[in-house]
């Protein structure tokens, strides 16, 4: 690869992962304040890991395996958030009950 | 807030033994993967095997050239040519590339330069430094006496110079034959388009 | 106070100084870059540097090992067996390491023999020093093992979170004996010697710091066991299930075969993935307590933690980890912007969490606030980000020029050094270290002078009033 389309790659993965941080974080915080505006900010960093999932794959000259692996990780970043905070709700629940 | 509801069954994931077990056996399972492939990899990275060759490649020459099936550089031993004018037997190779690691040890040059890839960042990595275009006016033994002079009286190149440690004569030329031995060592490339540019 | 206790405050206070000392050293280190000739042959920067990263090392273990008698005696109700041992060991430690540290500066190297790797310096990375001190560290380790056991089989009792830090504890210490070998190939060096760093600091330490994290949060916000214990077997499975293969993003160009690209690559693509999950248990945590309790730098500095983790480790970690990037951040001022991010988000910060808590109940406080405590959580922090954000400047120009065009050569290397954003970086990340140190300074001022929340809400009263 041309090493300015290795830095840009470079770039892109970072923010991948930060983009999904930033959903998980943001997920949370308007599952706790129940507020428009977090929920609209989780949803937007979603959709931004999912323009940066297809940059990744279309714009860069990463091998289809580690394409098909973004892909992949894109919609389990989805999943991450909501399952383990449904783990941890249920958790502290029946912590109470008992 | 959610109404507790008593008397509803557990999901497997909600029990921290599932857990637990899955944590124990995500352990052995990736531990015993990494075994395994500890035990192929030290094979193929044993001396005198493709990957990594015996320690008397310092009597040949050691080249650095891209290869277009692997699409990536590969170092290429060649013909005979002696470093300090003198062939090394298998056992002598050993011995002095042996000193050449305790020479890199003792004046812990990996806390300034890299050794592939894997040091400070200070200075540059060194994993083809023998092959380095700066020498390349030299050739075999005058290579080697150019390499082994700069390490006992380092010139003051650049804004982080390379200090005097005191290496002797007899260290100097066996952290020469070092730095030959690693650059033949196939790194998959790294670093990468060596000695490319002024080629160019 | 348990011995133990009393023990685990003399950790924590050694820990903190070694904090100084690695700081005082980082801060020199950064010097040689910006100024051309700095103690050139008086005090070379490879001396300067072995006593800042191997400083790194043994301030985050005596912070471990401080938590951990913390937290010991309390979770088994009995004091820790061998406690006489480990308080003479402790002394043993700290003067094992003063010794090494003045030889580093005083006698720097000795020649390329044996008696040099066993007296002065050993010249592997991190764990430079001389075998007779990675000796005493084989020793301070293994008492520190018997402890533990030895307390739970005299209580005849163990719980969740110990019975993980006890099985990680052999590991953690069979792993060390990498220290002492010194192995002609190159190749099989680095090899075993990612198995100590990686299998370290991205496993046996992950799993250590999530059992101290449980108990954290156990004193902290009284959070019940029975979740803490079901987390840490959560995080256990998955940082322990992409760790470990995970070593293998150090096998791409060290000799070793091609197979560890893909191996490597791929399960190291995978460790960001827990730590989300530790960054929506943080946010839990955070949202269930109203992001408040009662020793509040204790609480936000474990949620940096769980923060710092995600973005050092996570973020920066996955910008270079595959195979094709790394062929040219590697070995960069790129890679020394992901490490000082990841052993800050992943370790710094949750020592830094246990000193506060330790200092609030070892003095019988009940909570902990105070101003200082967050000028040095904002010092420390954004020094931080900022000498990350400038080697990442400086580390992409290198791996792009440097490496990727340059080719790797010295004459790349010269050509690199005078590139305006490399330069600038390095001055940057002077400055930012300079703040980092002030963060530091208050830090300790802090520590020092903390009161009972309400002794210090009587004095700011009566200081307004006058």
């Amino acid at each position: 690869m041309t090493p300015a389309a290795m830095l840009a790659t470079a770039i892109l993965l970072g923010a991948f992962v930060a983009a999904a941080g930033a959903y998980g974080l943001l997920y949370c915080a308007a599952r706790i304040s129940d507020r428009k505006m977090l929920r609209t900010g989780g949803y937007v960093s979603y959709m931004g890991l999912c323009l940066i999932t297809l940059a990744l794959v279309a714009f860069t000259p990463l091998h289809v395996g580690w394409k098909v692996f973004v892909v992949a990780s894109c919609l389990i970043y989805l999943m991450i958030p909501p399952v383990t905070w449904r783990y941890l709700t249920r958790l502290h629940r029946e912590e109470r009950i008992r | 807030m959610e109404i507790p509801t008593a008397g509803r069954s557990q999901s497997y994931t909600q029990d921290p033994l599932f857990w637990r077990a899955g944590a124990i056996a995500a352990t052995i399972f990736m531990s015993m993967v990494l075994i395994a492939l500890t035990i192929d990899t030290l094979r193929q990275i044993t001396p005198g095997s493709p990957r990594v060759p015996s320690y008397d490649v310092i009597n040949n020459s050691v080249a650095y050239k891209f290869d277009p099936i692997r699409a990536e550089y590969v170092p290429k031993i060649g013909g005979e040519e002696l470093i300090f004018g003198h062939k090394y037997s298998p056992e002598e190779a050993a011995d002095l590339i042996g000193k050449g690691k305790l020479v890199i040890q003792s004046r812990a040059c990996i806390d300034c330069h890299t050794f592939f890839g894997n040091g400070g960042y200070y200075a540059p990595d060194l994993t083809r430094a023998w092959m380095d275009p700066v020498w390349g006016i030299y050739a075999g033994p005058k290579r080697a006496d150019k390499l082994a002079n700069f390490l006992m009286h380092p010139l003051r190149l650049g804004a982080r110079a390379m200090p005097d440690l005191h290496i002797q004569r007899d260290e100097a030329e066996a952290a020469v034959a070092y730095l030959k031995w690693m650059s033949s060592v196939d790194s998959n490339g790294f670093p990468d388009r060596f000695g490319a540019q002024s080629a160019q | 106070m348990y011995r133990s206790q009393r023990l685990g405050l003399k950790y924590l206070t050694a820990s903190t100084v070694m904090f100084g000392a690695m700081v005082a050293f980082g801060l020199l280190s950064s010097i040689y870059y910006i100024w051309p000739g700095f103690l050139l042959n008086v005090f070379n920067f490879n001396t300067a540097k072995i006593v800042h990263i191997d400083g790194l090392v043994i301030w985050l273990l005596m912070g471990f090992l401080g938590a951990i008698y913390w937290f010991l005696p309390q979770e088994l109700e009995c004091e820790v067996e061998g406690i006489a041992l480990a308080e003479i060991l402790f002394w043993v430690f700290c003067a094992a390491v003063a010794v090494v540290v003045a030889v580093l500066i005083f006698v720097q190297y000795g020649a390329a023999s044996e008696s040099s790797m066993w007296f002065i310096n050993q010249g592997r990375k991190y764990v430079e020093a001389p075998r007779w001190a990675a000796l005493g560290i084989v020793a301070v380790m293994g008492v520190f093992a018997y402890n533990v056991i030895g307390t739970a089989v005299k209580a005849r009792k163990t719980t969740g979170i110990l019975t993980v830090l006890i099985f990680d504890l052999v590991p953690l210490v069979v792993l060390y004996l990498d220290a002492f070998p010194e192995i002609r190939n190159m190749s099989q060096d680095l090899f075993w010697w990612w198995w100590l760093v990686h299998l370290w600091v991205e496993a046996t330490w992950e799993v250590l710091i999530g059992c101290i994290m449980a108990w954290t949060l156990i004193h902290l916000v009284s959070a019940s066991r029975r979740v803490v214990e079901s987390w840490l077997y959560v995080e256990v499975a998955m940082v322990l299930g992409t760790g470990i293969l995970g070593l293998g993003h150090h096998y791409f160009f060290i000799g070793t075969p091609r197979y560890w690209f893909a191996i490597g690559g791929f399960f190291s693509a995978l460790e960001p993935l827990p730590l989300l999950g530790m960054v929506v248990h943080a946010v839990y945590d955070a949202g269930s307590n109203h992001l408040r309790a009662a020793n509040r730098p204790a609480f936000y500095w474990t949620l940096a933690e769980a923060f710092g983790n995600f973005i050092g480790g996570g973020v920066w970690g996955f910008m270079m980890t595959l195979p094709q990037i790394n062929l040219y951040s590697h070995g960069t001022q790129w890679t020394a912007s992901h490490g000082h991010f990841a052993f800050w988000g992943a370790y710094g910060c949750g020592v830094i969490a246990v000193l506060y808590l330790a200092l609030e109940k070892s003095r019988g406080y009940d909570g902990l606030d105070s101003r200082a405590w967050r000028w040095s959580f904002a010092l420390l922090n954004i020094g931080m980000l900022g000498m990350v954000g400038a080697l990442l400047v400086a580390g992409m120009d290198q791996a792009f020029y440097e490496r990727a065009i340059g080719g790797s050569t010295w004459g790349a290397f010269l050509a690199m050094e005078g590139r305006p954003w490399f330069v600038e970086g390095m001055w940057t990340r002077s400055a930012f270290g300079l703040l980092f140190a002030c963060g530091y300074a208050t830090l300790v001022y802090d520590l020092l002078t903390a009161r009972r929340p309400e002794a210090a809400v009587t004095e700011s009263m009566a200081a307004a009033g006058s």
